[in-house]
């Protein structure tokens, strides 16, 4: 092998100082919070040992495991709807020549506000009387197409991802986007050489070497999605009667306001573990892929 | 491996006829293109240009009239949040600890990218890599508490490293993972040159994978930035003096939850975006299509 | 609970006291600078709490130098009112007490409350002055030990029995927090609209019906409400509740002594899912935020609102456009055969001060002069004129009151009894499964009687545990 990569000594300076601030500021607070979830703790009193019960607990809790089902909602949602998406606009702004700078920071403006922004504006559109959505539907169908958005235990959910999707795409659109963009573009006038043209350029020449992006963004989309907080918090708080209640706007309430801290970081551990399988069984998939490619 | 021997195969093929039939402004087959970006592009877009259309409006007229354009361009929500917010002073906080953050962020993450994905510890760098990328899955709302002892105890409460150092520890496991997918289809033959010249790793990382790998760079610098920009609970947790706050909680003072002062909020908004917006504007033309092209010619 | 801190982060300021108060502070309120009489001795807050000893060269006094930490949450633009009557307080305690600083630390109302005080109380080192809920936070820390009694400050002061009411903050008989204002929840209704529709406030429940189909039947939503948050939806309803079980019914639930499946339990619920079938709610109540109720009320598109006199401050600003002045409020009617005093008042003193148990003796003297200065009649009825606030501590003088505010103040002089909301009585965990309930009654997808055994479910577990 090349012994200019197999350096010690830079292989320690390059790792360790990451590791130490990722151990001091992450792996021990999470230690500490898996610790609290085998006590009874109100936050405050002297904490009282009880082994796991708190994690047995969970799997009787309706709430958690509604809140569970919301949170693979949220992610189907994503992975269905999100992903396709990206690659649709990445790939017409790749293919344009004119224009492509405005498109690619039209896109992305979306992502620089902050999520409670976000949240307020869509509150604004998706309101019964004067929100745009129910304006337009209302041109349409006349009134009884109108909808109660955020307020419909059936559409609340779907209201959140909407406003989650236009928030993020743009960020994994510029992501897709720059590495289509840094194919050699050689390789796609020897494609058209070969006669391959349009669809099939994408399909079998763009989508297979974007691929690692592709992984990219499913781990981000499977982690991220499990994880959500601030745009459900903000937008329904879990309401309306906790149809819209994802794993950590549970946890939150449960942890500090019904002071049952302990309780609540055994519902951290529990989305920690759920995530850590999804995301193993994604490396899976993904790797036996890569055999077939 | 198999997918570096095709790319290789058809780069090759390419160069020998390069520049085929392109003419014209917009190709015919771009129009649908066109099309489709601008739907997208105006349904992006149209709740921001109420949000700025909003910022020139009274709160009644907001009210009143939502989707009216404003009666007549008044900078006075401007001149309230700019003052109010104090955008001034907690923008300078904002810069400071945002810039720091990331810089360190990028830093440290580049080189443990790089080590991990191109140095020769395979068996090591997978399992490390795996422990980072735990971080990507844990809810930092899970370690509030913890943290915040953390904090107390290294006597980092009430500074602003505390943030930078916590901004950048949470930052550091997307970034790692991302530099890390880029690094690893970065092609041997790059680094082959470099060795033959006799650079070690250190020297393969400056000269050699960095440059290459700007793009992914400014695409974490970018989303670290953004984040450490609009971050609100830690920066409530860790900081309780006035002089050293940052840009959202200047924001927050218009949203109280039970009413929200729409005109000026929008006008901090606007405010507060704008920066970013730079950032992201000057870097993706300077950068991202600099180095596409560069990577082609080169 | 929740309730309590509604009151906590809004204590809503009209728009023109915002800008009267702009005014008066140049416009800038960055919060320590303007806060301290003796603004050349100190240029930033954070130097201050480093270098105590930092007062004028000038005057040194021989007095001790003392420093204390005030934590506050008044941080929203709504609140600059509020801030500004404490800055002034602390400015003249410092003036009287050389030697003296108190350093002032506004932080977010929920992470303050949520995360930041309870892991300062977990670890003991609170702020030596902090804002804090009565109730269930506040026993919490008292179990803990970290609250300062403050029974000897208040009797050497002799202000024990000029508040309203201690209770939220009284435990064992001992108080270890004072209020600094209340509030009581009732209807606010658009006068004009009353009289453009020949109504009048109602006195009984049917005659609130009759009211509200008069209303519907001319195109308007009788009651503005946004039921995003289960605290807002609980007002309305723990008062119908309360005139049909009584306060009574209320603390007997924690002791097993009633169930919320008991006839008149369920008869609350009844009337109150009767109010919504009636569709007498704003449409689309369940996706709005707080803040919506109001504005619908103000609008125009709503004839009433069940909300809190914190509400009031809003109702009488700028934003009430023409409708300023129009505002009235009565309490919500009586129930006929309903057990609970039918002409009482939900009222909460829940929102104070409290004081860490780690003081020092020159601190805690310092304190008491803080208390002496701030729990006043004069504060306090400043308090009430501009920021609105119910008032703690009993006024002898209520001259120059906003016309709805004085009503709002006859209406609580006239109530038979006040009582404390039902979050304050039965556990959190209770008060959570409450606000499910509420909203699925609002969205009417369950009966009355099928919420009530529900909630009855997550009381008999929490009394268990």
């Amino acid at each position: 092998m090349k012994p200019a990569l197999r350096n010690p000594w830079t292989y320690i300076a390059f790792v360790v100082p990451t590791l130490l601030l990722y151990s001091l500021f992450f792996v021990y607070p999470v230690i500490v919070s898996f610790i609290y979830g085998l006590y009874r703790w109100d936050g405050v009193s002297a904490k009282a040992f009880i082994g796991i019960d708190n994690f047995t607990r969970l799997l009787d809790d309706a709430t958690f495991l509604k809140s569970l089902g919301n949170n693979i909602y949220f992610m189907a949602f994503s992975l269905i709807v999100n992903i396709p998406l990206v690659f649709l606009i990445s790939i017409a702004i790749s293919k344009v020549r004119r224009m492509r700078g405005f498109y690619k920071s039209a896109v992305f403006i979306p992502v620089v506000i902050s999520t409670a922004t976000v949240a307020i504006l869509f509150g604004v559109l998706y309101d019964y009387d004067s929100g745009l959505f129910n304006q337009a539907l209302r041109a349409v169908g006349g009134e009884s197409w109108a909808r109660e958005w955020l307020s419909n235990p059936h559409l609340a959910m779907l209201s959140i991802l909407i406003a989650n999707a236009w928030q993020n795409i743009g960020f994994f659109i510029v992501l897709c986007l720059a590495a289509i963009l840094n194919i050699p573009k050689e390789i796609g006038e020897a494609a058209k050489i070969d006669g391959v043209d349009g669809w099939n350029e994408t399909r079998f020449v763009t989508l297979p070497l974007v691929r690692p992006i592709l992984f990219v963004m499913l781990l981000l989309t499977v982690s991220g999605t499990l994880k959500v907080l601030d745009i459900v918090q903000i937008m329904t708080n879990g309401g309306p009667f906790q149809s819209t209640e994802v794993m950590s706007t549970y946890m939150l309430k449960v942890g500090f306001r019904s002071m049952e801290l302990g309780y609540g970081s055994a519902i951290g551990v529990a989305m920690f573990i759920i995530t850590m399988a999804m995301t193993g069984i994604l490396h899976r998939i993904s790797r036996t892929e890569e055999v077939h490619f | 491996m198999d997918r570096m021997l095709q790319t290789n195969a058809s780069a090759r093929t390419g160069t020998t006829g390069g520049g085929s039939g392109l003419n014209g402004r917009i190709r015919r087959g771009q129009l649908p293109m066109h099309l489709l970006l601008w739907a997208y592009v105006i349904v992006t877009l149209f709740p921001l240009v109420w949000l700025l259309l909003s910022s020139f409006k009274t709160n009644r007229e907001i009210t009143v009239n939502t989707w009216a354009p404003p009666s007549r361009i008044n900078f006075s929500n401007y001149k309230a949040a700019w003052e109010s917010a104090h955008i001034g002073s907690y923008a300078v906080n904002s810069l400071y600890v945002t810039l720091a953050a990331c810089l360190l962020t990028l830093l440290l993450s580049s080189a443990t990218a790089f080590a991990l994905s191109r140095m020769r510890y395979k068996g090591l760098s997978k399992n490390i890599f795996a422990f980072i990328l735990i971080g990507l899955i844990v809810p930092p709302s899970a370690v509030f508490i913890p943290l915040y002892q953390l904090v107390t105890d290294l006597h980092l409460m009430n500074t602003l490293r505390s943030l930078i150092l916590v901004y950048c520890t949470y930052a550091l496991p997307i970034t790692i993972f991302i530099l890390h997918a880029f690094m690893q289809s970065i092609p041997r033959e790059l680094e082959e040159a470099g060795i033959m010249d006799g650079l070690g790793a250190a020297g393969l990382f400056a000269r050699i994978i960095l440059p290459v790998t700007v793009p992914a760079l400014v695409t974490v610098f970018i989303l670290a930035f953004i984040g450490n920009w609009n971050e609100y609970i830690f920066s409530q947790l860790f900081v309780t003096t006035e002089s050293l706050r940052t840009l959202p909680t200047g924001m927050a003072t218009f949203n109280d939850g039970y009413r929200t002062n729409f005109s000026s909020l929008s006008a901090a908004v606007i405010i507060s975006i704008l920066p970013v917006l730079a950032v992201y504007m000057f870097l993706q033309r300077q950068i991202i299509d600099g180095m596409t092209a560069g990577s082609v010619k080169g | 609970m929740n309730k309590s801190l509604a009151v906590a982060v809004t204590t809503l300021m009209s728009a023109s006291l915002v800008l009267s108060a702009c005014g008066s502070s140049n416009g800038n309120s960055n919060n320590t600078d303007n806060a301290n009489g003796n603004a050349s001795t100190n240029t930033t807050n954070d130097t201050a709490a480093n270098a105590p000893s930092n007062t004028e060269p000038a005057n040194e006094p021989v007095a001790k130098d003392v420093t204390l930490s005030l934590r506050h949450t008044q941080i929203k633009e709504t609140s600059k009112v509020r801030l500004k009557i404490l800055q002034d307080v602390v400015a003249k305690t410092e003036q009287e007490n050389p030697g003296l600083k108190i350093n002032l630390e506004g932080i977010d109302e929920v992470v303050n409350r949520d995360q930041k005080l309870k892991a300062e109380m977990a670890a003991g080192n609170p702020p030596d002055m902090f804002e804090v809920f009565g109730g269930a936070d506040l026993s919490l820390y008292v179990k803990a030990g970290r609250m300062l009694d403050l029974t000897p400050i208040i009797e050497e002061l002799g202000i024990q029995d000029k508040f309203a009411s201690l209770d939220e903050f009284t435990i064992d008989g001992n108080v270890y927090g004072l209020p600094f204002g209340g509030y009581s929840e009732g209807v606010f209704y658009n006068k004009k609209m009353f009289a453009d529709m020949g109504l009048a406030p109602p006195k009984t429940f049917d005659e609130l019906l009759t009211l509200a189909d008069a209303i519907k039947a001319k195109g308007k939503t009788p009651f503005a409400l946004a039921a995003k948050d289960a605290w807002v939806n609980g007002m309305l309803w723990n008062t119908v509740m309360e005139r049909h079980v009584g306060i009574k019914g209320f603390e007997g639930l924690v002791t097993g002594e009633t169930k919320w499946t008991d006839p008149d339990f369920v008869a609350g619920f009844a009337d109150y899912a009767k109010l919504v079938d009636n569709d007498y709610f704003t449409k689309g109540a369940l996706g709005l935020a707080y803040a919506e109720q109001g504005a619908k009320f103000l609008k125009g598109d709503a004839a009433m609102v069940f909300t809190g006199t914190w509400d009031a401050n809003r109702f009488t600003g700028d934003e009430a456009g023409d409708l300023r002045g129009s505002v009235g409020y009565f309490s919500f009617p009586s129930i006929a055969g309903g057990k609970g005093d039918q002409t009482s008042i939900n009222a909460s003193y829940s929102n104070g001060f409290g004081f860490s148990s780690n003081l020092t003796d020159d601190q805690k003297a310092m304190v008491k002069a803080f208390i002496k200065n701030f729990f006043n009649e004069a504060i306090q009825k400043r308090t009430l004129l501009e920021d609105k606030v119910l008032p703690s501590m009993k006024l002898s003088d209520l001259s120059g009151v906003d016309p709805l505010i004085s009503e709002v103040l006859q209406v609580m002089a006239n109530a038979s009894s006040s009582w404390k909301a039902f979050d304050a009585i039965v556990q959190p965990s209770v008060g959570a499964d409450v606000g499910v309930g509420l909203q699925e009654l609002i969205g009417k997808v369950k009966k009355p009687d099928a919420v009530a055994k529900q909630i009855q479910a997550s009381q008999d577990k929490a009394n268990k545990q």
